[in-house]
């Protein structure tokens, strides 16, 4: 009979505490829960203009200068467009040039919401290089 | 003696078996750990850019924000744009190779956000875009 109680002392003394253990790991998991963000950020990305190669075509316009004036208005040559018909007009332009590049010249003023639309636009029709720079000739606006 | 031994075995069934708990917390531990990743915010809030081609971000590192006041923010704190290049560069130390969101107010001028772009470019940063959401 002494043998079996003592026994059971010694198991008892030889237990480890894990009350503090967990504590920790609950206050650790607890951070990480609360510290941890899921949400991912979507993005676009501009693209500086790359400079030209030096036998470029000369005969054949490869690219296209979307200048946007510091009211928000588009111009493509000259022209005033609407941003929602930026996509069609763009995708007329692919028809001839099929590698076609396409610049967005914006002024200091403008919105970036504006030149990110633009820039989208002319995506959705499928220019695969659109570069955005800052517009230098500020004459006309 | 008979009463003893009763009392020591209906201790011994009462006790909780913490074994599997703890073998839970260990694995959620673990996966917030890894899944985890620690997103130095802004700390502004903004309207972005609506754009139908924006990409989901796999990894975001810093976000810097720009207000409609073209004000520039991160971490929660105003920045000069003079001051944007040094604090990038201090940011690639932390972590290199880190991913930058610049998060521009649609309203916010162009030229900002295009010298910001410029700034962290001339910093060293390669992973850089800004941040566009999809029209609902």
């Amino acid at each position: 009979m002494k043998k079996i109680i003592e026994g059971g002392r010694r198991r008892m003394e030889s237990e480890l505490n894990m009350a503090p253990l967990i504590d920790m790991i609950f206050i650790l998991l607890i951070f990480f829960l609360v510290t941890t963000s899921f949400s991912r950020e979507s993005g676009v990305e501009l693209k500086k203009p790359k400079p030209a190669p030096a036998q470029a075509d000369a005969r054949k316009k490869t690219n296209i200068t979307v200048e946007i004036g510091h009211d928000n208005r588009v111009f493509i040559d000259g022209r005033v467009y609407d941003v929602r018909t930026v996509r069609a007009y763009m995708e007329q332009f692919l028809l001839d040039v099929p590698k076609g590049t396409v610049v967005i010249a914006t002024d200091k003023d403008s919105a970036i919401g504006r030149v990110i639309e633009v820039m989208d636009q002319c995506k959705l029709a499928g220019v695969k290089n659109v570069s955005v720079a800052p517009l230098i000739d500020n004459n006309r606006t | 003696m008979r009463k003893m031994i009763k009392r020591d075995r209906k201790a011994d069934s009462t006790e909780l078996d913490m074994a599997p708990l703890i073998d839970m917390i260990f694995i959620l531990l673990i996966f917030f750990l890894v899944a985890g990743n620690f997103v130095k915010q802004s700390g502004v809030s903004v309207n972005k850019a609506i754009a139908e081609t924006a990409e989901q971000k796999e990894k975001t590192n810093l976000i810097l924000g720009i207000t409609r006041d073209n004000e520039i923010y991160i971490e929660g704190r105003k920045v000069d744009i003079r001051d944007v290049q040094g604090m990038m560069e201090r940011f690639l130390l932390e972590s290199p190779d880190g991913y930058v969101v610049i998060s521009p107010d649609r309203d916010s001028r162009a030229e900002i956000t295009l010298k910001v772009q410029d700034y962290c470019y001339a910093a060293g940063i390669r992973n850089l875009s800004i941040s566009a959401e999809k029209p609902e």
